[in-house]
């Protein structure tokens, strides 16, 4: 009882020693201690005892890791005055448009500055020329849309491993008449839309960061535009040949025949201008093969021998130029095909099918490759057998001779509907 | 016996206390010793405010608002900011003046100095140009500030004076707790705009789908 009492006499003395200690105590403990600011260095407030975790995004990522802070957010070359209190020069600046930080444009660097590598295309006026796939994205992002400052919104989406949801929409598909004279009839797009949504994201830790930078290399254009891979790869299934569309990558590049051109209906490895096919996918199965590399060869050709010279825009774009097929095959260009022609079967109309390019090439681009595939796509080529096309014993072609083969391959007419991507089924009637 | 010597014992402390003892004592030790406040306020705020005095030791600045020595706290620092706000009128006994919207002190916001180019200029004190809120700075926009929306969102704060949140979390040593919610993912919506012979992509929106939360601590 007697040390209870004196335990409670202790106690209470201590609380009336502490409490008379600390007569009043501020609201904010530290408020009345300003740091100091006046040294060079703009780190006299650590930004990151506030942002440790941009800290934790930037020490994952493969560019601006070694930067500081200010090199981006008190970027000089702006005009930005920002607050200055140093007790050497430059002294003491108010700071105009920012105080401590601003939030940088990309571009404020990778633009026309000339302090960073340029975004090439985008460092330009008008983000340069028109040739480049994405230009109406940055040009949205930065006239539509305040998500982010000036055109970020794009640059994040391709270049971090923030995550994106993309909902496309778009035509569902077309049907058009190529007449036994080989011109573009009865052309209908506005049957219905498509929409085709898309959900990107990223395994790198830690995850979403806009602050964590990928490798320009590990930039996947198959993450954003899904349906042109599905379209390539799956398509629609069919007898004997799937519904794949978007580019006519061969379907069997088995050489039954032994390589004779006019006879041999394989989908030969070796294309008619003398080399590899460019479409070419090897033996490699269609899921692996239809990568960035692939849509590259392309929307970013790269003049590779033995390729040649195909009349790209690469150095006009971005990373990725706007091409339908009549951009490499179209009339009078390095790949025409007039030549070729007569390859296919055996009454190719060299005319007729120029002809029809030009009349391909004065609807919207969107339609143009889809327009080509309408025949172009390997579906309902109901087999191979022995002897003439529509003339063996064989099922070569349902044996319907030249009205059936020759709608594509001569001069009768055929109308076509086509699906777009990633369905891409057929109908040829 | 003992109970005796007890007695004895109690009743001499009773008597010296009689002898030694006031025959009244005050609740409060010195509270009718009043300050001579002619000669200025001084070291009296320091008397309850003594972390505040320690604080200042340790400050870079401020500590010399009085035009003292910059380690020479009086407290006479504390009138230049707690007494500054010219609207208020204080008690003021050299004027014989009663304080009417204050008596010794008021709070006070960082902004009344440093957000006011006359004021500042008064108590050669920075303007905090770059959030387009220093009155008399022209070219203050504050167009791009990445922590504009923290000053804003701090004058609807009531904790501290207007802004004062904002400035105390990043210019002194207070602890700060800052739970962040942050988007993680933007959804674009991109629609294919076409006729027979024109096409384009148009995106239609771009706007936040995801957050994480996520807490840093000064």
């Amino acid at each position: 009882m007697k040390g209870k009492v004196i335990a409670l006499f202790a106690t209470l003395a201590f609380i009336l020693v502490f409490v008379s200690s600390i007569n009043v105590v501020t609201l904010f403990h530290g408020s009345h201690q300003i740091t100091d600011i006046t040294s060079p260095d703009p780190f006299d407030i650590d930004c990151r005892d506030c942002h440790s975790s941009i800290q934790a995004e930037l020490n994952e990522s493969v560019n601006h890791s070694s930067f500081n802070c200010t090199d981006c957010h008190r970027f000089t070359g702006t005009g930005i005055v920002f607050a200055t209190h140093n007790t050497t020069p430059p002294y003491i600046y108010e700071g105009n448009q920012a105080h401590a930080a601003y939030t940088p444009r990309c571009l404020d660097c990778h633009g026309k500055s000339g302090f960073a590598k340029p975004a090439r295309a985008f460092n330009l006026d008008d983000y340069g020329s028109n040739y480049s796939a994405h230009k109406q994205f940055v040009k949205q992002s930065s006239s539509d849309f305040d998500m982010m400052v000036g055109e970020n919104e794009a640059c994040i989406a391709c270049h971090t491993n923030y995550s994106l949801k993309i909902n496309y929409t778009y035509f569902k598909n077309i049907s058009y008449t190529k007449t036994n004279s080989w011109n573009l009839t009865n052309f209908k797009y506005d049957y219905d839309t498509r929409p085709y949504n898309v959900s990107v994201t990223h395994d790198l830790p830690p995850a979403n960061g806009k602050h964590v930078f990928i490798q320009k290399e590990k930039i996947d254009c198959i993450a954003c535009h899904k349906n042109i891979y599905e379209a390539l790869v799956n398509g629609t299934d069919g007898d004997p040949y799937d519904n794949l569309t978007h580019s006519p990558i061969e379907i069997d590049y088995s050489d039954v025949w032994g390589g004779k051109m006019a006879e041999d209906h394989d989908w030969r490895t070796n294309n008619y201008w003398g080399h590899t096919r460019y479409h070419h996918n090897g033996s490699l199965p269609r899921a692996t093969k239809v990568n960035t590399t692939y849509c590259k060869q392309c929307h970013f050709y790269t003049p590779i021998s033995p390729y040649g010279d195909i009349p790209t825009n690469r150095s006009e774009v971005h990373c990725a130029e706007k091409v339908s097929c009549l951009t490499c095959h179209g009339h009078n260009k390095t790949k025409d095909p007039y030549n070729v022609i007569k390859y296919s079967g055996y009454w190719g109309n060299q005319v007729g099918h120029s002809n029809l390019m030009n009349e391909t090439e004065t609807k919207a681009l969107t339609f143009h490759g889809d327009t080509c595939m309408g025949c172009h796509e390997t579906a309902e080529h109901l087999g191979h057998a022995s002897g003439s096309c529509g003339t063996g014993s064989g099922t070569c072609h349902g044996n319907k001779g030249y009205s059936q083969c020759g709608k594509c391959h001569w001069n009768y007419g055929i109308t076509i509907n086509i699906e777009s991507e990633p369905s891409g089924k057929v109908t040829r009637s | 016996m003992n109970n005796l010597k007890m007695v004895f014992a109690i009743m001499a402390i009773v008597f010296l206390g009689i002898v030694a003892l006031p025959y009244a004592v005050s609740l409060f030790a010195g509270q009718h010793t009043w300050y001579d406040l002619s000669g200025g306020y001084g070291s009296k705020c320091v008397k309850c405010h003594a972390d505040i005095y320690g604080e200042l030791e340790a400050s870079a600045n401020h500590s010399s608002l009085d035009g003292s020595d910059i380690r020479d706290i009086s407290g006479e620092e504390c009138f230049v900011c707690h007494r500054a706000n010219e609207s208020i009128k204080y008690a003021n006994a050299s004027t014989d003046t009663p304080g009417q919207q204050a008596h010794a002190a008021s709070t006070i916001g960082c902004g009344y100095c440093h957000l006011n180019d006359t004021v500042a200029d008064l108590y050669n004190a920075s303007p905090a140009g770059g959030f387009g809120l220093v009155s008399g700075l022209d070219d203050d926009t504050g167009a791009n500030a990445s922590h504009i929306s923290f000053v804003l969102g701090s004058k609807n704060a009531s904790i501290l004076e207007k802004e004062t949140e904002s400035c105390v979390a990043c210019h002194t040593t207070t602890n700060v707790k800052i739970n962040f919610n942050v988007t993680t993912e933007a959804t674009i919506v991109v629609n294919n705009s076409y006729i027979e012979t024109e096409s384009y992509w148009n995106i239609t929106s771009i706007t936040p789908s995801d957050y994480t939360n996520y807490t840093e601590e000064k």
